[in-house]
């Protein structure tokens, strides 16, 4: 019970972050904000769907944000060196090869290391549940992921030019 | 009487203070969905958000550029048309493409360029940027309107961080519709 009083309060609270300022301008929407947006219906439909109870559900918040927090710190970083490696290949100058090894290792050691990184979050929220919730949340993540691409695809949809018929 | 949903968020927000509700003091019930609102508060303000790669969809038209091009190649050689074949391969090109291209290319696929010397071209470090393609239009059609239970029916694959990198790749106004969209699925708990 305690869950849903929860979740269904995280919705005017986002509400009101997401609008605050001048509310409705484009411009103050930010990334930031809609990833947000994103957390917190994510968590909303992980408590609804994984069916978290109330003696899981603060190990569970807690857990879960830090499996996206770690993972998006790994793309952050993986952005980082990529955007590296691509200016120095379309430089004027030709790169050096021992600078592309170095930095071509430091990816490797990221993957490697956020892989680790994913695997120990991953398992902090395996903890929390019990078997069939795991695997419910194995489904979830992949269903979530495509409920938000789906949620793109209307936000780009709906601003896409009407073609003639 | 417990604390209405906004009274508590007022007061998580600290926008109200615990010292001017009363009920608080006696009520083990809203004080734990105070300290629950207030954990979650906490975490989502700490979120660190990653700006999205710019290179993600120019990668992307590429492998589709390439795939495009041997398809097209391949054509070449049989002796059905481009025309007359395209529906036995646009449903499983336009399934894998579909719902990316829906988010991530859609009216971004990028001008054509002048034409690279050969030299340029086998640069492996050089990201062409796609041509006119009309087959590549077609895909880019069929994602347009392939919907979510389409592209889950044909069980096309996604990875858990997609839907974050093309967050960044949205205009103003997609960010906008994005934004009410969420407010509406957030309200929809059974959603």
């Amino acid at each position: 019970m305690a869950i849903i009083a929860v979740a269904a309060l995280s919705v005017p609270v986002l509400a009101r972050q997401a609008q605050r300022g001048e509310p409705g301008a484009a411009a103050d929407i930010t990334p930031a904000e809609l990833q947000r947006m994103f957390d917190a219906y994510a968590l909303m439909q992980a408590q609804e769907q994984l069916k978290i109870k109330d003696d899981q559900y603060a190990q569970f918040l807690s857990r879960f944000r830090a499996l996206q927090d770690v993972r998006r710190r790994a793309l952050q970083e993986r952005t980082r060196l990529i955007q590296t490696l691509r200016k120095e290949l379309n430089g004027t100058q030709p790169p050096e090869e021992a600078q592309l090894k170095e930095q071509l290792k430091a990816l490797d050691d990221l993957e490697a290391r956020s892989t680790t990184d994913v695997k120990k979050a991953q398992d902090a929220v395996d903890q929390v549940l019990d078997t069939a919730q795991q695997a419910k949340f194995r489904v979830f993540e992949e269903n979530m992921e495509r409920r938000k691409l789906e949620l793109l695809s209307r936000a780009r949809q709906a601003n896409r030019p009407k073609k003639p018929l | 009487m417990h604390l209405s949903p906004d009274a508590l968020v007022d007061l998580a927000e600290r926008t109200a203070n615990d010292a001017d509700v009363p009920h608080l003091r006696t009520c083990e019930r809203c004080r734990r969905q105070l300290d629950e609102l207030r954990t979650m508060m906490s975490a989502a303000a700490d979120v660190d958000v990653p700006e999205p790669s710019p290179l993600f969809w120019q990668h992307f038209s590429s492998r589709v550029q390439e795939a495009v091009s041997a398809e097209g190649q391949a054509g070449q050689t049989r002796t059905w048309s481009w025309t007359r074949g395209w529906r036995a391969w646009a449903v499983p090109v336009g399934a894998v493409a579909a719902l990316v291209f829906a988010v991530v290319i859609g009216s971004r696929v990028p001008a054509p360029a002048p034409a690279k010397s050969a030299a340029n071209r086998a640069d492996a470090a050089s990201v062409d940027p796609l041509p006119d393609d009309p087959a590549l239009n077609l895909v880019a059609d069929l994602a347009a309107t392939m919907n979510y239970d389409d592209a889950s029916e044909l069980e096309v694959g996604t990875h858990v961080g997609s839907a974050d990198e093309a967050v960044g790749g949205l205009s103003a106004g997609e960010r906008l519709e994005l934004r009410r969209l969420l407010n509406e699925a957030l309200r929809q708990p059974g959603d």
